[in-house]
């Protein structure tokens, strides 16, 4: 059975101004030791999906689909329940360590809470938990650092320790939202290498969220890339990166200035490709393909919605014109 | 001073006092620029580079007068900034301007457009009048790709890369020699980041504007820059044209940052050539070199003399024993 199944994931937020779709219809399936990636760029709906899988959505929210984690369905599940697999078999890693993480207690009482919680472990026992999986992720002088509280930690420390406490109870899927946005090039190399460590040593599944395509092409096995709210595009990363169908996705890459000596230095100065206009409000989405007003290859029939078309193997775009322009 | 140069810095030093830790222990101290030199000729556009920590912020509020030096100088138009009266370092500013990197938090939310852009100028040119004070509006939106009529809304009603053409049209409004960005586009998306990029590409163009660029992000740096300074520690370690340094680094940090940034060409590689983590900031009194501790290539002459930034090939200039 597949470890993870997401089939026609909506979530709905209410809002003063009435309810404002913001997930529509996202699926994607993942086993023990693959590693998906969810691309796109602020507010296309990467972070809810996320909340989602962990049953952290905000009250004001609404979900139709299914998530099916080895058969249950976690959109049913209550939260009693919800509280018994999040942190044991379900685990998060957030963007921001700092405010993640309580100021109030050593990070060595955070780790170790998880494992009394789910493992019904006696402090000392866990605390002696705590101090492996802290040196595990490569936090120096771990031993010490137990009783040290967050602010005395630098952010890739902290980080470390947000790692840790998700691992404590060697969960099945792990969530990282943006897990090195905040850190430092060289720290997030070593964070990325540690995750990736992990997935391979442990057998977890990984869903990375982030707006970085080169985090995405180095970790993951299969990328979603989101624009709106919909998945646009999904397949192998390989295939994806070696050819990109759907036009969001091409103007995303286009978009990223690269090392590849197209820059001023190298004479001209070359401008980067834009994707021009903004992203739809949520509140009043254009009829059709929601990228289409944005699009340059759009015509009429893109006022209608589009369809999921098959580029490869298990590699789909959601597009009218999918190989109708070069 | 180098020939021609708008901008020259020449030995600068900030040094910060920490509060005490205990009654009788000398006050910490905290080196955060250690002696920074480079030029920058008018019309180029110079990146500095660096993580957190390394000085450049520091190192932008110093070429600002923001704040003033432990030691050495500021020199714009040939002027040292820290040599001037206030009221004459008040006139001064007229020749160089900032954009922040948080466009969100930049722009005061209680003030229109107009007035947010306006600012500079009415401190700094009190005597324009009200026609040319809006002609000089109107001029600044429509340079950054806004409307004119967006003088009269309010920055909520923007989305962040419009924000940061604001804060771009704001600093263009005095028409100053120098514009110091300070990480301009790592708070925009993908998409929103080229087109800022671009703007300020055809603004330098149009307007022959000198361009000083902090980031974090080496892509960016190299796509705008002609020439780079890598900063370790509050100082330079490697400087050059920015497309031969990053095609061939000298320095082991440039190396190790640039190893660092992810790529799908580096998916198959099992393990990088990791540098180990940043400890405590670099004793002054140290002889050695500040990155001995965490340099794959660091040898016992490391920790005696510490290399300083020499030219190690055509335009390159690199701190390191053995570049």
């Amino acid at each position: 059975m597949t470890l993870l199944a997401v089939e026609g994931l909506n979530v709905t937020l209410a809002t003063d101004a009435g309810p404002v779709a913001v997930v529509h219809d996202v699926g994607f399936t993942l086993d023990r030791r693959e590693t998906l990636g969810i691309v796109g760029e602020s507010g296309c709906g990467k972070t809810m999906t996320a909340l989602a899988l962990m049953g952290l959505l905000p009250e004001a929210a609404r979900t139709a689909g299914r998530i099916l984690f080895d058969g249950e369905d976690l959109l049913a599940a209550d939260e009693a329940r919800l509280c018994s697999l999040r942190g044991d078999r379900l685990a998060m890693i957030f963007q921001e360590p700092t405010t993640a993480l309580n100021p109030v207690h050593t990070v060595g009482h955070q780790v170790a809470e998880v494992l009394m919680l789910h493992r019904d472990m006696a402090e000392t026992a866990a605390l002696a938990e705590a101090r492996r999986l802290l040196d595990m992720v490569g936090l120096p002088r771990a031993a010490e650092r137990l009783a040290a509280y967050p602010h005395q930690l630098s952010g890739g420390q902290r980080q470390r320790v947000m790692i840790a406490m998700a691992l404590a109870c060697k969960p099945d899927i792990l969530v990282a939202d943006e897990p090195t946005t905040a850190l430092d090039v060289t720290v997030q190399a070593q964070i990325l290498d540690l995750i990736g460590e992990l997935v391979r040593e442990l057998g977890m599944a990984l869903v990375l969220i982030t707006h970085d395509l080169g985090v995405v092409g180095q970790v993951t096995d299969r990328v979603a890339v989101m624009y709106a709210g919909r998945v646009v595009e999904s397949g192998p990363t390989e295939a994806i990166f070696a050819k990109r169908a759907h036009p969001y996705t091409q103007g995303l890459f286009k978009a990223r200035p690269s090392h590849a000596g197209q820059g001023r230095a190298a004479g001209t100065a070359a401008r980067l490709a834009t994707i021009p206009g903004l992203v739809p409000d949520p509140r009043s989405p254009p009829p059709g393909c929601a990228f289409a007003p944005r699009c340059p290859h759009a015509i009429e029939i893109c006022r209608r919605p589009p369809p999921l078309v098959a580029i490869g193997e298990s590699h789909d775009a959601l597009c009218h014109r999918v190989g109708e322009w070069t | 001073m180098t020939e021609g140069a708008l901008l020259t810095v020449t030995g600068l030093a900030r040094r910060f006092t920490m509060p005490r830790r205990h009654l009788l222990a000398p006050a910490p101290v905290v080196h955060a620029l250690n002696g920074v030199d480079f030029a920058i000729p008018r019309g180029s556009s110079f990146g500095i580079v660096g993580e957190s920590g390394c000085g450049k912020s520091t190192l932008a509020r110093l070429v600002m007068a923001l704040d003033r030096p432990s030691a050495g100088s500021v020199a714009l138009l040939g002027r040292d900034l820290f040599g001037l009266g206030s009221g004459e370092l008040m006139a001064m500013r007229r020749h160089f301007q900032i954009v922040f990197q948080d466009p969100f938090g930049s722009l005061d939310p209680r003030f229109k457009v107009g007035r947010v852009i306006a600012e500079p100028l009415d401190a700094l040119e009190p005597h324009a009048t009200r026609a040319e004070r809006r002609e000089r509006v109107v001029q600044s939106l429509v340079d950054v790709g806004l409307k004119p009529d967006d003088s009269d809304k309010y920055p909520h009603e923007f989305s962040g890369g419009q924000r940061q053409r604001i804060a771009i049209a704001r600093a263009l409004i005095v028409r100053p020699d120098l514009i110091v960005a300070d990480e301009p586009v790592s708070a925009l998306d993908v998409s929103v980041q080229a087109q800022v990029l671009n703007l300020m590409l055809d603004l330098q163009e149009r307007h022959g504007v000198t361009y000083m660029l902090i980031s974090h992000d080496l892509a960016v740096v190299e796509h705008v820059t002609d020439t780079i300074a890598v900063m370790y520690l509050g100082r330079i370690v490697e400087q050059g044209p920015a497309a031969q340094v990053f095609a061939r680094p000298l320095h082991p940090y440039t190396l190790a940052l640039l190893d660092a940034v992810p790529s799908i060409e580096r998916r198959h590689r099992t393990r990088r050539q990791r540098i180990p983590e940043l400890g405590a900031s670099h004793d002054p009194g140290d002889p050695g070199c500040p990155f001995r501790a965490r340099c794959p290539r660091a040898e016992a002459r490391c920790a005696d003399e510490r290399p300083l930034l020499r030219p190690v090939a055509e335009g390159q200039l690199a701190a390191c024993h053995f570049a």
